[in-house]
Formats: C-alpha cells, sequence, structure tokens
C-alpha cells in the first residue's frame, strides 16, 4: 500500500469526522467526531513515521493522545454542567453565547 | 502481501465506522462504533510497525475514554432525547466533499507516487522500549509539558463539576 | 591569569540587596544591618585574598581575569562579561570596599531608627555593586552599566528622604545633570566602537584596545577623550555639570561620604586612568581635562570659603579636590591622579562622617553659625575631625600632603605652570575653609539652640569606631607614595611604593625631570600655603572672633554676594536652559503635540475599533457550529494557498 493512499484514508477520516463536528446537534456526538478527527491525524502521523523511517511521528501520536484525553474530560464535565444547567445536550439551545 | 491486504481491509472498515459512527441517530451506537474504529486504528498501527502505539491506542481510546462516552451518556439517558440528526441540508455536505476534493487533486498534482518501505530495517522499531528512549531523551520537555496539561486537564474536570458553596 | 572567585566580589553586595530589598522589612534592622554589613565584608575580604595573590605576582603580569558569559554576540561584535582585575583595580576595589564596609558600620549607628531602615541599605548594596561592576569590567561596555548603575543609586539615595520636596528636587538633579554627561560618554563611546570597527576590531576589551589604539587618528582620539570627559564632568562634578554634587548633600551623610565623596564621584578619574592608553596619545584631550580640573579646584574652593552648611562646605571641597585629581590625571601623572583619589576617599569620608556625627550630636542642625565650642562635648569626633583637616590641608607628614604635593609637582615638572598655579593657590583656600569650618564648629564659643545645646552627645561606638579607623588610615594612608625627594632624605629607596605598583598599568608620557632644588623649593612653597591658611583661618576665626569676615563681606558686598549665592550658576542654567525647556515642554509638547497628535491617535483608534465592532458583533450569532465552518474555511484557504501556488 503506497504511502498517498495511507494519506488518503486519513484525510477522508478526517473529512467524515469534520462533518460530524459540523452538522451533528447532539453534543456527545459532536464530541465523538472530534475525537475521530484525532484519531485521523494519528493515523497520518503513524504512516508519515514509517514512510520516514524516524520515530518522531510516533512521539507526536503519544503527545496527541494526551491532548486528546485531557480534551475529552473537560469536555464531558462541561458537557455535565450544561445538562445540569439547560437539561438539554442540544446545540441549538446553547445560543447564549453572542451579542 | 497479506499485510497489504489486511491494510485494504482495516481501510475499507474505518471508513465505514467512521460514517456510521458521524451518522447513527442514537448516541450508544455512535460511541460503540467509535470503539470499533478505535480497534481498527490499533490494528493499523501494528500493521505499520507501531506496536506500541496501538496498545496504548486500546488502552487509553477503548479502555478509557469509551467508556467515560458511555457512561455520560447512560447517566444523563441521552439515548432517549430527541434532539435529531443532521443539521444541514445535503447541500452543504456536498460542498464540503467539493473542497475536500479539490485539495486532495492538488495534492496529488504535486506530487509522484510515494512508495512504502518494504520490512524493516531498524530493529524493534516503535516498540516500548525504542519510544520510550526517545521520549526521555529528545521530548522530555514536550512529555513534562503533556503531563502538566493532563494535570490542567484535571483540575479543569475538577473546577466544572464541583458545586459552588454558594448556591 | 583566571581566577573565578573574581565573580564573588560582586554575588554578594547584590544578594545583600536582593535579600534586604525584597524582604528586609520583614527581616527586622538587626538582621538587615548584618546582612548589609556581611555581604560588603566578604566582598572586601575577598578583594583583600585577591590582593594578596597579585603581590604574589610578577610585577609586569599582574592582571587576573574572570569571564562569567557571553554577555552580547551581536554580529560579529562580541562583548563579554568579563571582570578584570590590575593594580589600578586593585586599588580602587581596596578603597571602595574598605571604605564601603567602614561607611557601612557607620550606618548602622546613623539611621538607627529610620522608617525605611531596610531600603536604605538595599540601595547601599546596590550602589556597592554597581560601583565593583563599574571597576571591575574588563570592557567599556559593561563599565557603562557599572557607571549608570551607581548613577541610578545615587538618585535613589539623595532623594532618599523623598516626603522633602528638596531631597527629591536634588535627586532628580543629579540624574538629569548626570544624564547630559552621560551623553556625551555614549557619544564617545559609539565613536570608539565605530573607529575601532572600521579597522576591523569588534571588541571593546581595556586589553584590546590598548594593543591597537595606535590604529586609531589622533583627531578621533581627541574626541573621543574629551566626549568621555564630558561623561567624567558630569559623574565627577566638573566644571561645567558640577552643579548637583551640592544640593545632593539632601541625602543621609553616610551617603555623602560613600557616594558623593568617597567611591562614585571618582568614577571620572578612575575611567580616565582606565582609559590611559587613549588619553596619552590624544595630548589636546588631556590638555583640557588638566584645565577644567584647575579651574573646577579653585572655582569650588571659592565658594567653599563662604558657604555655612556644614555639609555644603564639604561638598564643595570634594568638588575641589576632584579637580585636583583631575590636574593631576590631566598632566599625565595618572598614578598621582589615583592616588589622591585614594587618601582622599579616606579623608573626605571622615569628614562626611564626622560632620554626620556633629550633626547626629546637634539633633539634625547643619548651619555652622549655630555651632562652636563642641570641643570638649563630642572629644573623639572633634579628633577625628581634626586629623582628616589637616590631611586635606596638606600638613606634612599627613596622607593630604603627599597625594596633594605629587599632583603639584607633576604639574609644575610637565609645564603646565598656570595650572599649577591654580592648584597653588586652592591650596591656601583648601586650608583656610577647612580649618574655618573646625573653628566654627569645635571652637570658639557656643552658639547653640538652647533645645539642641541640651541633647549634645558623641555618638555611639558604631560610628566612632569606623571613624577612628578611618583617621588612622588618613593619617598613615600617604606612607605608600612618599616622593623619592623625600625618600632619599631618609635613605628610603624606591618609596614611591604606590606609583611603583601602578606602573605598569599606565602607558608613560614623555617624563619632565626636575631639578632636586626646584622640586624642594615647591614643596616648601606648598607647605607654606598650608599653614599660611590654617593660620588666616585661626586669625579670622578665633583671635578676632569673625570680625574681619564680617568686615570683608561688607566691605566686599559684591564678591561676598556672589560667592555666597555660588556665582548665580545655578540661577544662569535656570534662565537659558531649564526655563526654554519648560516652555517649549508646556507649549508645544504638550499643548500642541500631546493633546493633539498622540491623545488624537488613541483616541481615533479607540474610535475605529468601536465603529468596526458594531459592525462585526452580527457574525457572532452564538451558533457554535457556524463559528466551526467559518473556521474549516479559513483553515481550507490556507491550505489551498499552500497546495495550489
Amino acid at each position: 500500500m503506497s504511502y498517498q493512499l495511507l494519506v488518503i484514508l486519513s484525510f477522508v477520516l478526517f473529512v467524515i469526522g469534520m462533518i460530524g463536528v459540523a452538522m451533528r446537534r447532539n453534543i456527545i456526538i459532536v464530541l465523538i467526531s472530534l475525537e475521530l478527527m484525532l484519531n485521523a491525524v494519528n493515523i497520518l502521523f503513524v504512516s508519515a513515521s514509517k514512510y520516514m523511517h524516524t520515530l518522531d511521528g510516533q512521539m507526536f501520536v503519544i503527545m496527541v493522545i494526551t491532548i486528546a484525553a485531557a480534551e475529552t474530560a473537560i469536555a464531558l464535565a462541561l458537557v455535565v454542567k450544561v445538562f445540569k444547567t439547560v437539561g438539554m445536550v442540544k446545540i441549538d439551545d446553547l445560543k447564549k453565547l453572542k451579542w | 502481501m497479506i499485510s497489504n491486504v489486511l491494510l485494504y481491509i482495516t481501510a475499507v472498515l474505518l471508513v465505514i465506522t467512521y460514517l456510521y459512527a458521524v451518522i447513527a441517530g442514537n448516541p450508544v451506537y455512535s460511541a460503540l462504533s467509535m470503539g470499533a474504529a478505535f480497534f481498527l486504528t490499533s490494528f493499523l498501527f501494528v500493521l505499520l510497525g507501531a506496536p506500541f502505539l496501538a496498545a496504548v491506542q486500546v488502552i487509553i481510546y477503548v479502555g478509557a475514554m469509551l467508556v467515560m462516552f458511555l457512561f455520560i451518556i447512560m447517566m444523563f439517558d441521552l439515548n432517549k432525547t430527541s434532539t435529531g440528526t443532521v443539521r444541514y441540508k445535503p447541500s452543504t455536505i456536498f460542498s464540503y466533499f467539493l473542497i475536500m476534493v479539490v485539495l486532495l487533486i492538488a495534492f496529488f498534482m504535486a506530487k509522484g507516487v510515494l512508495k512504502m518501505p518494504e520490512g524493516f530495517t531498524i530493529v524493534g522499531f516503535g516498540s516500548a522500549e525504542n519510544i520510550g528512549f526517545n521520549l526521555m531523551r529528545y521530548y522530555l520537555l514536550p512529555f513534562e509539558l503533556a503531563s502538566f496539561i493532563l494535570l490542567v486537564g484535571v483540575f479543569g474536570a475538577i473546577t466544572f463539576i464541583k458545586k459552588r458553596d454558594k448556591e | 591569569m583566571e581566577l573565578n572567585i573574581v565573580r564573588y566580589i560582586l554575588i554578594f553586595p547584590l544578594l545583600g540587596f536582593l535579600v534586604n530589598g525584597l524582604v528586609g522589612k520583614r527581616l527586622g534592622n538587626k538582621a538587615v544591618g548584618w546582612i548589609a554589613n556581611s555581604a560588603v565584608f566578604i566582598s572586601f575580604a575577598l578583594v583583600v585574598y585577591i590582593f594578596i595573590q597579585l603581590l604574589s605576582m610578577a610585577p609586569g603580569s599582574r592582571l587576573i581575569t574572570d569571564t562569567v558569559y557571553t554577555w552580547i554576540n551581536s554580529g560579529s561584535l562580541t562583548i563579554d562579561f568579563k571582570l578584570m582585575i590590575d593594580p589600578l583595580t586593585i586599588v580602587m576595589l581596596l578603597v571602595v570596599t574598605g571604605v564601603g564596609f567602614l561607611i557601612h558600620i557607620y550606618s548602622i549607628g546613623y539611621m538607627h531608627g529610620d522608617r525605611s531602615y531596610s531600603r536604605f541599605f538595599a540601595y547601599l548594596n546596590l550602589f556597592m555593586f554597581s560601583m565593583l561592576l563599574l571597576v571591575l569590567s574588563s570592557n567599556i561596555v559593561l563599565m557603562f552599566v557599572g557607571w549608570e548603575g551607581v548613577g541610578l543609586c545615587s538618585y535613589l539615595l539623595i532623594g532618599f528622604w523623598y516626603e522633602k520636596d528638596s531631597a527629591a528636587n536634588a535627586g532628580k538633579k543629579a540624574f538629569i545633570t548626570n544624564r547630559v554627561g552621560d551623553y556625551g560618554f555614549l557619544l564617545g563611546l559609539f565613536l570608539l566602537a565605530s573607529a575601532f570597527a572600521s579597522k576591523g576590531i569588534l571588541t571593546l576589551d581595556f586589553t584590546t584596545m590598548a594593543a591597537h589604539i595606535s590604529l586609531i587618528s589622533p583627531q578621533i582620539l581627541t574626541i573621543v577623550g574629551i566626549l568621555l570627559f564630558v561623561g567624567a564632568t558630569g559623574k565627577s562634578a566638573q566644571l561645567p555639570l558640577y552643579v548637583w554634587l551640592p544640593d545632593a548633600m539632601e541625602g543621609p551623610t553616610p551617603v555623602s561620604a560613600l557616594i558623593h565623596a568617597a567611591t562614585m564621584v571618582t568614577a571620572g578619574v578612575y575611567m580616565i586612568a582606565r582609559m590611559n592608553f587613549l588619553y596619552v596619545l590624544a595630548p589636546e584631550a588631556l590638555e583640557v581635562v588638566a584645565i577644567v580640573g584647575g579651574l573646577t579646584a579653585l572655582y569650588a574652593a571659592t565658594i567653599g570659603l563662604v558657604q555655612n552648611d556644614i555639609k555644603r562646605v564639604l561638598a564643595y571641597s570634594t568638588i575641589s579636590q576632584l579637580g585636583y585629581m583631575f590636574v593631576g590625571v590631566g598632566v599625565g601623572a595618572f598614578s598621582a591622579g589615583i592616588f589622591h583619589l585614594m587618601t582622599h576617599a579616606f579623608f573626605k569620608a571622615l569628614l562626611f562622617l564626622g560632620a554626620g556625627s556633629v550633626i547626629h550630636a546637634l539633633s539634625g542642625e547643619q548651619d555652622m553659625r549655630k555651632m562652636g565650642g563642641l570641643k570638649n562635648k563630642i572629644p573623639v569626633t572633634h579628633a577625628v575631625f581634626l586629623a582628616a583637616a589637616l590631611a586635606i590641608s596638606g600638613i606634612p607628614g599627613l596622607s593630604g600632603f603627599f597625594s596633594k604635593d605629587s599632583i603639584l609637582a607633576a604639574a609644575y615638572a610637565s609645564g603646565h605652570t598656570v595650572i599649577w598655579l591654580l592648584g597653588f593657590i586652592t591650596a591656601l583656600l583648601t586650608a583656610f575653609y577647612i580649618f574655618r569650618l573646625i573653628y566654627m564648629t569645635f571652637y570658639g564659643e557656643s552658639r547653640l539652640d538652647k533645645h539642641a545645646a541640651e541633647h549634645v552627645h558623641e555618638s555611639p561606638k558604631v560610628m566612632t569606631v569606623p571613624l577612628i579607623i578611618l583617621a588612622v588610615l588618613s593619617v598613615i594612608g600617604g606612607y605608600i607614595g612618599v616622593p623619592q625627594l623625600l625618600g632619599n632624605l631618609v635613605g628610603w629607596h624606591n618609596s614611591d611604593i604606590f606609583v611603583n605598583f601602578l606602573a605598569p598599568v599606565f602607558r608613560t608620557m614623555p617624563k619632565h625631570e626636575m631639578p632636586v632644588s626646584t622640586e624642594s623649593w615647591l614643596m616648601i612653597g606648598s607647605i607654606a600655603m598650608a599653614i599660611l591658611g590654617v593660620f588666616f583661618a585661626w586669625y579670622v576665626y578665633i583671635k578676632s572672633k569673625m570680625r574681619p569676615a564680617e568686615h570683608a563681606a561688607e566691605s566686599l558686598p559684591g564678591v561676598y554676594r556672589l560667592l555666597l549665592n555660588k556665582y548665580y550658576v545655578d540661577e544662569v542654567y535656570n534662565a537659558i536652559i531649564i526655563k526654554p525647556l519648560l516652555w517649549m515642554s508646556e507649549n508645544f509638547l504638550w499643548k500642541i503635540f500631546d493633546v493633539r497628535v498622540v491623545d488624537g491617535t488613541v483616541n481615533g483608534s479607540a474610535q475605529v475599533t468601536q465603529w468596526a465592532s458594531t459592525k462585526l458583533r452580527k457574525i457572532q450569532t452564538g451558533d457554535f457550529q457556524v463559528y466551526v465552518m467559518l473556521f474549516l474555511i479559513g483553515v481550507i484557504s490556507v491550505l489551498a494557498y499552500f497546495v495550489l501556488r
């Protein structure tokens, strides 16, 4: 399998995740899509790591996983908080953040 | 050759699980599909010479994150609340895809075909030992920073959830 | 020789400053005093240790360096944070740390009970650090850092009692006057740097500069020399930038002693001695130095004759003595200038501290017209004061005699007869005004206020012990530099230890030999002048109970008032510089430039931002997925630019 195909694969996966973030209404699914986007990036990193024969890409994956874990923890905490205050997890209802 | 076939199969399955995770109406299905995608990614990592990362992938993403998602969904019964599925018209999705396709084409116009190297010249490439060596040697500062970010994440999550005394 | 302990001379005062400055308030006064004093004492001990090391080396190769790190590395220019100790440096170091340490001890007693005790010692330690940096630096740029640092500390310490308007103003005056001088110094520095750079020498190290100085044309060297001297006139209070020093007496007396008598004001002399390799090749610049020094010596001495504030007399005396030092270096007798710097540090610090002790005894009274008859009430202070006064007058056998005489001899020998004459007259005036001070303060009948008279008391031990040590130094300090003429009388070869010690540092000017008889006559002449001055002072202020002074003041009212008002220099500066500046600042810079241009720009940009914000806030729908989409479009545009480019 050529490097390009792996790049395309991660690209496609990334776009799918992006569409999820941009279009779903359920905040949980938005978060899931976010994780999927990060995962797509990880695939790219690992492929590049193999292609270039250095471990640097894999190092970055470790960093990405760390960030992803921290981000998920905070995001889910926010979801809990939002659910407790608004009673909803629909994104349409969270429009208070405007002028 | 076999690993190539396996790679193709995994790639196709990955796209399918990704799509289902994004499209599914029920958050539980979505989360489970995400778990499947993570497993497949882990398998991909093994094929691409990153056994340690494969293990980490399963432990953290599937073992921790997926469980966390499911826990939240179950706790608040989020799968019962009707939230609708998709926000935008198909035309919007189509325009997104169009942009991506344009970019991809541009990408391939720019570069020729890049062959993946066959077989490994480095012994133990991607093993826990090598990764650890690199992490402690060349990536010590990022490593420490990452740990600090995790700490901040913990504090952040606690502060959000904690009940204020005045309320 | 590379010796890494040199840096610790600097570090301890800095540590003292940090500790006292940051947590001094909480430590309590006792701890603050201990910290500040021990910091300076450790530096002093290190200096003594290095001095011994230096003495054990061969006379020609006495050089200790310590490269701490590369400070500036810009293009091809490299400037190290490098410290250097040679005989000249070690003399300055011993004076600065030694006298500085004694003054630190004295300050414990003098500042006792002050509200800002810890702040005082923090500043004092910072001053020590800056001064040591100035002295130790091995290149002129680092020296400038110390140069500015001591200026800052001087400002902080003059305005130490900033609640008093006069103190705050005096601090500002000192700082601004110094800035004028520093401007000249900077110009000289830049000119020197560019001159060296054009010859391919991209460092400003003293040793490197000294080795390659002959590459640069004498015209440039003369200009550089004069510009650097402008800096020295500011820092060392010479004509025409001396005006800040008398006002600087608003600071606490230990500060006057340390900064404005013993160490900081001599920085200019040190700088010229350090740059001797340059000045030797720029005789015109040296001529300027000597002339300015001679004029300042006489000029300040005449003002000193009629001042009534005890500290102001000493301030003008300091200016006058600094003039002597510049005469010394100006006629090429660098070691004589430095020798006078050292003895002057002893006796002038002693005079100031003694004056502080008098002021302390009289609960803050500084006007000599309200003193008198203190001899028996504060005997220790009187004794040490007398020793210092004899030293500064040039009475034979005390330190001031040797150093002053060697300067005058050098001036005469090098053919600067007029400058010698100025110094010669100044010697008379010096003896007169300093004994006028003694007689008005310690002798005659008491003219004290009732209130003050009841509280007269000798200062505590912590103040008198440093005084006594300084008195001993003032008396015997001169014997390390006995002129060969006198050495021969008692069969002491190489009696001029000091000059021989410093000789390797200085480039020699063309030597002027003087017949022994001339030198003897000069010496006898200056002794006669000193004794005559003392006698006049005695005659006027004791024998005739000041009547001649009053008579003179009445019969020559114009001269008297001119002197009393310090030649109206402050008024002249006020009229020709300060007033026009203020006028321009108010009418142009403030009312037109600041109000219209600066405020207009600021308000205008604020209004533009506000207008744009009201328009743009419509984009903020509150829907995060719209934001995501916009964000993606942005990212894709950037990507597209790089990919499709």
